[in-house]
């Protein structure tokens, strides 16, 4: 019998906590993506998110550093890249208006909606819980 | 079984089987040559990038607010 693969959406900021060491989130998002990845998940990211992770890591980084960690996140096995699709942007434009939430974490929801996303692995709840049937799991256990 | 073929730059397409092999860009292999007909392809293993990444953190110069993702989120998406 076939593996039942395991997908999920992981925002941006749980990629730059743990690519800087200064960060004191750093050791708790490596440790959730590696949880993850033992747990044979798939790793989605669509463009919004690669955006962000770019964007953040050339204001924190090197553009050297910043270039060569986002191509690594890309490159990784664990990890799909996932285009967004008219309907998915579409349905974020609606999303953003009625939840009153910014078009880049309607984006992001909506995509994980729409894949069918176990869930969305974020620090950022306070939005994405306006999402209904949007599974979010925290950074924190215990927030 | 699948049949590849050398190409003019002596390139050998391994996309038709890279599902079955698990192969990915910028996989590594040892080249094996058994006889002047038998070439075994052996896998490098290597540790994944996002793992290698994340085991090894970048430093930034940057303090205190500066570190603010939701500032520098706010700068990308606009208020």
């Amino acid at each position: 019998m076939g593996e039942i693969k395991v997908f999920v959406v992981v925002d941006s900021n749980i990629f730059i906590f743990a690519n800087i060491a200064e960060y004191p989130e750093q050791e708790t998002a490596k440790e959730k993506l590696k949880w993850l990845i033992n747990k044979s998940c798939t790793i989605l990211v669509n463009p919004i998110i690669v955006s962000e992770v770019h964007y953040k890591l050339s204001r924190l980084l090197s553009a050297e550093e910043a270039y060569e960690r986002t191509l690594k996140i890309i490159s990784s096995g664990h990890v799909e890249y996932v285009p967004l699709g008219k309907g998915t942007v579409l349905k974020a434009i609606e999303l953003s208006r009625s939840r009153k939430i910014r078009i880049n974490d309607a984006l992001i929801a909506q995509h994980a909606l729409d894949l069918n996303a176990e869930g969305l692995v974020t620090d950022n709840t306070k939005d994405f819980v306006k999402v209904e049937g949007l599974k979010v799991i925290k950074l924190r256990e215990d927030e | 079984m699948a049949i590849v073929e050398v190409d003019e730059e002596y390139k050998i397409p391994l996309k038709q089987v890279s599902v079955s092999f698990n192969i990915k860009p910028a996989d590594r292999f040892l080249v094996r040559v058994e006889t002047r007909e038998k070439i075994v392809l052996e896998k490098i293993k290597q540790k994944d990038s996002l793992i290698e990444i994340i085991e090894n953190p970048g430093h930034t110069d940057r303090r205190g607010a500066a570190l603010d993702l939701k500032e520098l989120e706010e700068e990308l998406w606009g208020r």
